[in-house]
């Protein structure tokens, strides 16, 4: 009688547990699915907003090309978007440009363009031509043989001409080295432009471009990379303005049911030409 | 004993010689150029510039000439010249003077045959010597009697020939070098001897490399007369030779060795971003007063072509109210006469096959981008070439009768890529996600 008590004590003993074990596994289960649920609704949330960034972006790039407001919003299905474009450049503050791949250009607009994007030829509002300017370039990381050379090409209109005209200046950091006959570098102690760039030429139109002339007006400063990939950055002169670069566009879209934000910023420089259209002659092959 | 002495002094050596021999003559001669079938695979145009005789130098790669006494390019003068060909074209063996050039598979082009359509057997001038070489290293042709300073174009093999074409004789790596053997004691050679060249004013060069004469003092990049500092730079993925002359005044150069450029900015580039923007017309004259229209700019010429160049160009853009015509042109473009552009006028024609520059053209405008040759045809002016010329390949073939002044003049025109933004131009646009 005694043993059959103990037994069925056992036994309930033995119930609680499996009850208590299948209880946590189901609970954990079903907070795992509740989980996981959340999660895809957060990523699906979270996509209706970068979607409604991005059609910000889009709409806002649309309205560049036909002079569209600088404002606007748009609505998706579950999340909306808001865009707003600003002008790139139009500061005394130091511009950087992107990075640049070896023997590619980048275009530093010395005079303002007009709405539509175009180049404004009236050219009332530019760079001052006696003004200089510091060019940087060159990772900070970029200390060693083989840094990026620069290749300058300065676009101006001669007024008393009536004709545009270009100026040439080469600098590399290690002319030494690859013999050919660049200009030195002698700013190369690094952390120049916001401390970004490892090495730094001032230039004006004078010098080192010999532009002296009375009557002219400094249209672009056309940086070609040499050797190496490179970042460039131009600070103006203390005074003075660079003109307006292009635009960029920030774009904030936001879920409709939850609080979930993504953020695009879209940065779209002027239109320019290739650095093909800096060679006069370019023969791969000659016959 | 008897029999031993006999078998050594006389059959061995009998045998060695047979088995010598016999190895030599087993090799082919060299193949007869006209009939082999491989030989446009391993040919391509040099060019012969020529000179009193003295001793034979090389030129290019290949090319070999006597070198000038006094001044380039003296006159009245009769030259040896150096090639090799396959002997089968009614050679006369005769001995060479002054070592042997193993440049072979020559076909030779007279200069009033600018389309190359015919060969003209190496008969150049109408004389024209052909001298065999010494039987055991073929046949090699002595070219006499061009006339002094003029240059003539020979199709020549450049570098290693594959086997198809080879060819061989008793001595195959002379095929590879092909350069001369000099003999007797040669003298230091002087001032390298100047045929046409080039000039750059204003803007950068490019080219795989460069091997051409520059008379002393000159330049191959110099500034555009007005614009200071307008010099550019010398690209390059080979090695850079000017003889005499130099790069520029600045002497700015870089190598891209090991890689060599090329032009991403082809026809179909710009096809594929302007072709919504194209008027097309079915004409095979480019630029002709009906086919332009005022408000539009780029002009889309299909094909089949060829096509002629309007000498009037200028005039009926004038005419139509134009100041910029962009012709896509889906063939070749021949440019008969001059091409002189209004200051306020750009042109730019984009080519998926050749630009022919007819000899006699002396001026020509405009910005060429040609997946082809840009060739400038044999003829004895100067020509200038106010723009760009952006080409897969270049074949200049002018000649000199005073080679101090460049032969061809390149000038930059910023004004053509300025006005050309608006339609050729592309913004670069950066994306990236910041955080909320």
């Amino acid at each position: 009688m005694k043993t059959f008590q103990k037994d069925t004590g056992q036994v309930v003993l033995l119930l609680v547990l499996v009850t208590v074990v299948g209880l946590t596994i189901g609970l954990s289960l079903i907070s795992r699915t509740i989980t996981d649920i959340r999660m895809s609704s957060q990523i699906e949330e979270s996509s209706r907003a970068f979607s409604a960034a991005e059609a910000g972006v889009e709409t806002a790039l649309k309205g560049i090309e036909v002079g569209g407001p600088t404002t606007g919003s748009v609505t998706l299905p579950g999340a909306s978007g808001s865009y707003n474009i600003a002008i790139m450049g139009n500061s005394s503050a130091v511009y950087t440009l992107p990075t640049t791949s070896a023997n590619k250009t980048q275009t530093v607009w010395l005079a303002e363009h007009a709405a539509d994007g175009s180049l404004d030829k009236s050219y009332t509002t530019i760079y001052p031509s006696t003004s200089s300017f510091d060019i940087c370039w060159g990772s900070n990381q970029y200390v060693s043989n083989f840094p990026p050379a620069l290749v300058a090409t300065l676009w101006y209109f001669d007024r008393t001409g009536s004709m545009y005209k270009i100026a040439k200046a080469a600098f590399d950091p290690n002319n030494a080295l690859r013999v050919n006959n660049f200009y030195d570098v002698a700013d190369q102690a690094g952390g120049y432009c916001n401390g970004n760039f490892q090495y730094m030429v001032t230039m004006s139109a004078a010098d080192p471009f010999g532009v002296t002339s009375a009557n002219f007006v400094l249209v672009a400063l056309r940086l070609q990379a040499v050797y190496a990939d490179t970042a460039f950055a131009f600070a103006p002169a203390v005074g003075a303005t660079l003109p307006s670069q292009g635009k960029i566009v920030s774009s904030k879209g936001q879920s409709s049911t939850t609080d979930i934000v993504r953020k695009i910023q879209v940065s779209e420089g002027y239109q320019t030409i290739p650095e093909l259209f800096d060679y006069t002659l370019f023969g791969e092959n000659i016959l | 004993m008897k029999l031993k002495h006999i078998f050594l002094t006389y059959i061995i050596p009998a045998l060695l010689f047979v088995i010598f021999i016999g190895r030599n003559y087993s090799k082919p001669i060299f193949a007869a150029c006209s009939t082999s079938p491989y030989c446009s695979k391993c040919s391509t145009i040099e060019t012969y510039i020529g000179y009193p005789d003295d001793p034979v130098e090389q030129q290019t790669l290949n090319t070999y000439s006597t070198k000038p006494t006094g001044t380039p390019c003296p006159t009245g003068i009769t030259t040896l010249t150096y090639g090799t060909h396959d002997g089968k074209n009614g050679t006369t063996p005769l001995d060479v003077p002054y070592g042997v050039v193993n440049v072979i598979c020559v076909k030779g082009y007279d200069s009033a045959n600018l389309n190359k359509t015919t060969l003209i057997d190496l008969t150049i001038n109408k004389r024209i010597v052909f001298k065999k070489a010494r039987n055991d290293t073929g046949y090699t042709d002595v070219v006499s009697s061009f006339p002094l300073g003029q240059q003539h174009q020979i199709r020549a093999s450049r570098g290693e020939f594959p086997p198809q074409c080879a060819i061989s004789d008793s001595k195959p790596a002379l095929f590879q070098n092909a350069l001369p053997t000099p003999t007797g004691s040669l003298s230091p050679t002087p001032a390298f001897p100047t045929g046409p060249w080039k000039q750059v004013a204003g803007g950068d060069i490019y080219q795989s490399s460069y091997t051409e004469p520059i008379p002393a003092g000159n330049y191959l990049l110099t500034d555009i007369a007005g614009f200071p500092n307008s010099t550019g730079v010398a690209w390059t993925g080979g090695s850079i030779s000017l003889g005499s002359g130099t790069i520029s005044s600045k002497g700015w150069s870089v190598s891209t060795s090991p890689n060599l450029l090329s032009n991403t900015y082809s026809y179909a580039y710009y096809y594929q971003l302007l072709k919504n923007k194209a008027q097309s017309v079915s004409n095979t004259t480019v630029g002709s007063a009906s086919d332009l229209s005022s408000g539009v700019s780029i002009y889309y010429y299909a094909g089949p072509g060829p096509y002629t160049l309007d000498a009037n160009l200028n005039t009926n853009m004038n005419t139509q109210g134009v100041s910029m015509a962009i012709f896509l042109i889906n063939g070749t473009l021949a440019i008969p006469n001059n091409l002189t552009l209004d200051p306020s006028h750009t042109a730019v024609f984009i080519v998926s096959g050749g630009v022919n520059v007819d000899g006699i053209v002396q001026n020509v405008s405009g910005l060429y981008i040609v997946d082809g040759a840009f060739t400038i045809q044999n003829g004895s002016s100067a020509i200038n070439v106010y723009g760009m010329v952006y080409a897969k390949n270049l074949s200049f073939q002018r000649i000199c009768s005073d080679c101090t002044a460049p032969m061809y003049q390149f000038y930059y025109n910023a004004q053509f890529a300025i006005d050309l933004i608006s339609i050729m131009g592309q913004s670069q646009v950066q994306w990236q996600e910041v955080g909320p």
